[in-house]
């Protein structure tokens, strides 16, 4: 690592440009833009059907409640009542079928809260229930599939099985998360003149609910503006989502004239919002007696719910993540995702990646159990080298897992843990400890290479001070920072003299999803296309002011911006400020402001055949987890987190640090304490407030952890050499839930699976054990 | 067309400032400082008390001392913001300098999305408005309320050092900002009254009064002026107002009793602790005599909701709400604590064994407080276990408390209560009969299991499976007898 000294870390590690706003409760939300005239609020009639046909919506009582402004039914949408985008499957109002629980059918617009509410309330309607489809396996049974299995596959299954000395399968499921953003869904749409309505939308896809939203009012996207100031949590949560939520508000504005406030309570949300894909896995795995892998074979099965949503987006990632870290020279990769009656499931932070990476790392443990091996040394022996190639033909560049691996093992001291465990488990019978230790590989870029694309709008006015815009959304990762970091970088000036605007569709238009960890490689690689163009016109004035002035020749390749000063390093004797130029650029009618447009190169990837280089480049990292369970009660602590993460040149390490432990602490409890059960006839959630749902609070923190950030040249990262942070760190929770896994087969007859459930909740831990210990018994 | 609803004018401090404002019977604080003040930095999260995002602190004389205490405000009646200083994120910061709790935070990397900050802010600033050097475990315990999806906690955790660090090398008064001193002693002769008046408004309300009586005499002219079943009793706010935001499930009338002097006794007479009706958990858990004599129910209560709950509910709302799973009944079976109780009849009491009736249903009558929980102090050995979800702020999936007498390391007696297996709280009155003059070796421990289980026959729902809570049973049973004979070994030490 470079120089760690404090004041290093510190002029690095700038702090998130809006914390002493939110600090100090003087942040903007969305709903908290002013609007002019009073606002009115929308309330929801949302479908209490998992499946049914609508057979009648009176809305009469509500109309005549004093205070109602509006009552919308389809019936009431002025251009089309679809907003799908890859499939026509998502009506905005639900018209003549409720496809599941949560599904809004009416939207009632009102002057107080309270009173939309009894304006819902007094809707009357009737359903005609039908029988929905809630499982995978029903799914499959009826050919319920948005598309037809997709598969990956590589070299010869038959003979890579025929070559095994042993062979595991198994079926397993991996259970949905609730994103449970602090911020629930909303928008506040504000009229303007001429058809004109503002989205203040709480959307990390800011042109796509522009672009659904002119649809579904049979206007132009020109009459639609959406200015994102910050969200308050997205995780993916709110790259789709939104459209819904923010067409609404704006259905009510476009209706009603006035301002319109929708913003979903926690447990309207927890009902009706989409979650990570529950997946149903059965692999087959082949190997040598040395853990090499000769055969791989899996099945990822999605639970879509009721639209398409971003589904075959997931399953596509999860399909391209099912190697994780090794080479498998035989694999067959089959994808489905299934069309249910549950609430659209979405993005969220990990994309499907987390699923098929936690098919691979069980197929290790189950192969390690009957080997009698460590399941590090199988890690070990399969991991990838720079230069092979995946399943779906990219090479792999710049591995560097196995070096990570090594280190991980000793700095965290792995082999004294294991002994120590050993010693631990023989001596304690109500406690048990376990350790893992995962490698992961995470591609980064969109898998639709069409999205890898940013621009960015810079103006410097004439006191030196940048206004900034990007397409991305400030959701919390300190996208803004990083992003005014670069422009501040190449300008040479004051972070504090660069404000980043808001995410407004007028500014930059067409903007991808601030999603796939690539906000800031692409956004910052479009700002910074602005800023270097600014830098050379400047460049330019500065060279001939240097020839006017002093008739000193000097070329711009000479000119450096720094410390808000500009000098030529061949003429120390005068130094400029930048203000000084900035003034004669304009005196001397030279444009101040620039547009920066950046896509990725290189990427290409072949959707029908399932071949290509889809990713700009992989994040390597590795993480350990040393956990101790209670088999009392189920309970468990995490004693020793180790994560060991490889981020090309950190933009900002204390950023990245928080986007690892933020990330790891979501996977954690995604494998342990999230769980989102539904009843198994009705289709409901039945974990729909923090009450019944639980994610990690402060007690839950590991009594250690470190993190550390291996910054190296890379040829393959992004923006000024850093790599995407969001997402990978999220898969290193994996490692506590096979920690847990490994504690409990202290209590196991060596050689027996020891099958605990996802996720590792107290009672899966309890059940686990006590077929454990039936097993020791008979 | 306009309604006259009943509204009240109440007088509080808010950030340093006299404000007055005329609130609904059933709006909460939430609602009144966000959307009616546009103290935007009050965030809702959950609407429950789950989340932490809308923590404020509340500031008030309590035994000479003036205390802050970190609030839900989704769950406060904003009546109950009456003759109260009350602290918002917007009221740290001094002329555009950060607040020391604030600048840490920010030197600290631990704001991320920032929508949960402004309740982490006033969480941590109540604890160190209290503690300026607190333990790891303080801070944790003060800031389990606070959700956080974005950090991972460990930046707000250094954060909370760093603070720690800095107090004690400068003056501790770094935490109050500099009005605090001055409206604390203002409060000390506040003499305005809560106004009822009569507001225009298009909305028709379900919650139509609000009452705050001073004396057990006003409240039972309260309670005799009101048509039964019409009214709830509010204290904490905890349940009612989770009642009301979530379940859309409002009263007709309001009866607050946090303002009785007599329903805030706290003291051990003799072999009995007295508890009033309105003492909250944070009190009992700082209460030296319930420290003393009654550890077990500390135990049972520090693992009760979050920080924020426990500042404002009671015991008597946790026995009165009567959840099948509630930590402080099952505490309380185990104790054979008997409820004392007040109506417009007179007083009775009823031992807390006869307490429970039914799921959700007591032997308490419409019209019957709660004044006092009496809670002897006669066991050698006290012991409560719960097993939940989640270690913080968690429902049980299932929780028991047992009490035993000890004689020559013989149970003499001993009561076994459980949370979570029945339609109640409830004792296992099988259990004494094997424990009695046993001492609890493997044999006992597998009788009492199998007892347990021909008893209760739990059933599945969102917080377990019936065959997990089976074995939750039996962990129970173990865990509690082990602890008793770890503990007949020590106290037989004693005796050597």
């Amino acid at each position: 690592m470079s120089d760690n000294s404090e004041s290093n870390r510190e002029n690095r590690s700038p702090h998130h440009l809006s914390g002493h706003l939110h600090l100090s409760g003087t942040s903007r939300f969305v709903d908290d833009m002013p609007t002019g005239t009073p606002k009115l609020y929308a309330k929801l009639l949302f479908s209490q059907h998992a499946h049914a046909r609508i057979v009648n919506v009176d809305v009469t009582e509500a109309k005549k409640i004093v205070g109602i402004s509006a009552v919308l039914t389809h019936h009431d949408i002025p251009g089309v009542n679809q907003i799908g985008h890859i499939q026509p499957d998502e009506p905005l109002l639900a018209a003549s079928e409720v496809l599941y629980i949560g599904q809004p059918i009416a939207i009632v617009i009102a002057e107080t809260l309270w009173i939309a509410e009894q304006g819902v309330n007094a809707i009357q309607i009737e359903y005609e229930p039908l029988e929905p489809v809630l499982t995978i396996a029903e799914a499959i049974a009826r050919n319920s599939l948005f598309v037809q299995p997709r598969i990956i596959a590589r070299g010869n299954l038959a003979d890579g099985f025929a070559e095994a000395d042993c062979i595991v399968e198994e079926t397993l499921t991996t259970g949905g998360q609730e994103h449970f953003y602090l911020e629930t869904q909303r928008c506040l749409a504000v009229p303007g003149e001429d058809r004109e309505i503002t989205l203040y939308s709480s959307t990390q896809s800011a042109s796509e609910v522009q672009e659904i939203a002119a649809r579904v009012l049979g206007l132009q996207c020109s009459d639609i503006v959406v200015d994102v100031p910050r969200i308050g949590g997205g995780f993916g949560g709110k790259e789709r989502s939104p459209v819904l939520w923010s067409c609404l508000a704006a259905l009510g504005c476009n209706r009603t004239g006035k301002p319109v406030e929708l913003v979903l309570n926690r447990k309207e949300d927890m009902i009706a919002t989409g979650k990570r894909h529950p997946f149903e896995i059965r692999f087959r795995i082949g190997c040598k007696y040395d853990g090499r892998i000769t055969a791989y074979e899996v099945e990822l099965n999605a639970n879509g719910g009721a639209c398409v949503d971003l589904s075959l987006a997931i399953l596509d990632r999860a399909m391209l993540h099912a190697d994780n870290a090794y080479f498998l020279p035989n694999v067959k990769i089959t994808g489905r995702a299934c069309r249910t009656n549950l609430p659209p499931n979405t993005a969220f932070r990990g994309f499907g990646a987390p699923q098929g990476i936690f098919a691979i790392e069980t197929a290790i443990e189950r192969i390690a159990e009957k080997l009698h091996l460590d399941p590090l040394t199988i890690r070990l022996r399969n991991l990838y080298e720079s230069g092979q190639t995946t399943p779906f033909g990219e090479i792999v560049q710049e591995a560097s897992n196995r070096a990570l691996l090594t280190q991980l093992t000793k700095d965290a001291k792995y082999e004294e843990l294991l002994a120590d465990n050993a010693k631990f488990n023989a001596e304690h019978s109500d406690v048990k400890r376990g350790v893992s230790i995962l490698p992961i590989k995470f591609g980064i870029s969109f898998t639709a290479s069409f999205l890898n694309q940013a621009s960015a709008l810079v103006w410097i006015y004439q006191d030196g001070t940048v206004s900034l815009s990007h397409g991305g959304i400030e959701m919390g990762q300190a996208l803004n920072t990083k992003v005014a970091q670069v422009v501040s970088a190449e300008l040479g000036i004051s972070l504090s003299h660069i404000r980043v605007e808001s995410s407004n569709t007028k500014r930059v238009g067409n903007a991808s999803p601030t999603a796939a960890s690539s906000g800031s490689d692409l956004n910052g690689n479009a700002a910074r296309t602005a800023a270097i163009e600014l830098r050379n016109r400047l460049a330019n004035v500065a060279a001939v002011k240097y020839e006017k002035e002093f008739h000193q020749s000097v070329t711009v390749d000479e000119i450096v911006f720094l410390d808000n000063q500009v000098y030529a390093t061949n003429f120390p004797q005068r130094v400029y400020s930048f203000v000084e130029i900035i003034h004669t650029a304009y005196l001397e009618r030279v444009p101040l402001g620039a547009h920066g447009y950046y896509r990725t190169p290189d990427i290409f990837f072949d959707r029908e055949k399932y071949h290509g280089s889809p990713f700009f480049y992989f994040v390597y990292g590795c993480g350990l987890v040393h956990v101790e369970i209670d088999l009392r009660n189920g309970n468990f602590r995490m004693l020793d987190v180790h994560l060991l993460h490889e981020c090309g040149k950190s933009l900002n390490p204390e950023i990245d640090r928080g986007q690892i432990v933020g990330a790891f602490t979501q996977g954690v409890g995604w494998c342990t304490m999230e769980e989102l059960p539904y009843d198994p006839e009705k289709g409901h959630y039945l974990a729909i407030s923090p009450s019944t749902y639980k994610l990690p609070t402060i007690q839950d923190v590991p009594e250690r952890m470190t993190v550390e950030l291996v910054e190296c040249e890379r040829e393959y990262a992004s923006v000024r050499q850093s790599k995407g942070i969001g997402e990978p760190p999220l898969i290193y929770g994996e490692a506590c839930f096979f920690a847990i896994q490994n504690a409990l087969a202290s209590i196991a007859k060596t050689g027996t699976p020891v099958k605990l459930s996802h996720p590792a909740t107290p009672e899966a831990i309890l059940l686990a054990a006590e077929k454990l210990r039936d097993a020791t018994n008979q | 067309m306009e309604v006259a609803n009943r509204n009240y004018r109440i007088a509080f401090y808010l950030n340093g400032a006299l404000r007055e404002e005329s609130v609904r019977p059933d709006e909460t604080a939430l609602e009144l400082l966000r959307e009616r003040m546009h103290l935007r930095g009050v965030k809702e999260g959950c609407a429950e008390g789950d989340c932490g995002a809308c923590t404020i602190a509340i500031g008030e004389w309590n035994h000479q001392h003036f205390r802050y205490r970190a609030i839900n405000s989704c769950l406060f009646a904003a009546i109950q913001l009456h003759g109260k200083v009350v602290i918002t994120v917007e009221g740290l910061a001094d002329s555009g300098s950060l607040h020391l709790i604030q600048q840490k935070l920010l030197d600290n990397h631990a704001v991320q999305c920032g929508y949960c900050t402004p309740g982490i802010v006033m969480s941590m600033f109540c604890l160190f408005a209290e503690i300026a050097d607190p333990t790891e475990q303080q801070i944790k315990t003060a800031l389990e309320g606070n959700l956080c999806r974005c950090t991972g906690y460990i930046t707000i955790l250094s954060a909370a050092r760093d603070i720690t660090h800095t107090l004690q090398r400068n003056s501790p008064n770094a935490i109050l900002p500099d009005y605090c001193t001055e409206v604390a002693m203002q409060l000390q002769s506040f003499a305005k009254k809560i106004e009822p008046h009569f507001q225009n408004s298009k909305e028709i309300r379900e919650t139509i009064s609000y009452h705050k009586p001073v004396s057990y005499s006003e409240l039972t002219t309260v309670l005799s002026s009101l048509t039964r079943n019409e009214f709830r009793f509010v204290n904490g706010g905890t349940d009612v107002f989770v009642e009301q935001n979530v379940h859309r499930k409002f009263a007709q009338h309001l009866i607050d009793l946090s303002t009785i002097p007599e329903l805030k006794r706290l003291e051990r007479v003799g072999d009995n602790v007295f508890i009033g009706g309105a003492v909250t958990m944070q009190e009992l858990l700082t209460s030296l005599d319930i420290r003393q004599h009654l550890p077990m129910l500390c135990d049972a209560l520090q693992m009760l909701g979050s920080h924020q709950i426990r500042n404002v509910a009671t015991l008597a709302g946790n026995v009165a709400h009567a959840s099948p799973i509630a930590d402080g009944s099952v505490a309380l079976l185990a104790y054979g604590a008997i409820i004392e109780l007040l109506s417009p009849r007179g007083t009775r009491e009823i031992p807390i064994d006869d307490f429970y009736l039914d799921y959700r249903k007591t032997a308490l009558q419409p019209d019957e407080v709660i004044t006092t929980i009496r809670i002897p102090v006669a066991s050698d050995f006290a012991s409560f276990w719960k097993s939940s979800k989640r270690v913080a702020v968690d429902i049980a999936s299932v929780n028991s408390a047992f009490t035993a007498n000890i004689i020559d390391g013989r149970i003499v007696a001993c009561r076994f209560a459980f949370g979570g297996v029945a339609k109640t709280p409830m004792l296992c009155n099988d259990l004494p009969q094997l424990l009695l003059r046993r001492i609890p070796d493997e044999t006992v421990i597998r009788e009492c299991q199998d007892t347990v289980l021909r008893v209760f026959h739990p059933i599945s729902d969102v917080r377990g499976s019936a065959e997990y809570r089976r074995i939750l049973l039996k962990n129970h049973i173990r865990y509690h007898l082990s602890k008793l004979t770890a503990s007949v070994k020590s106290i037989g030490g004693n005796h050597e």
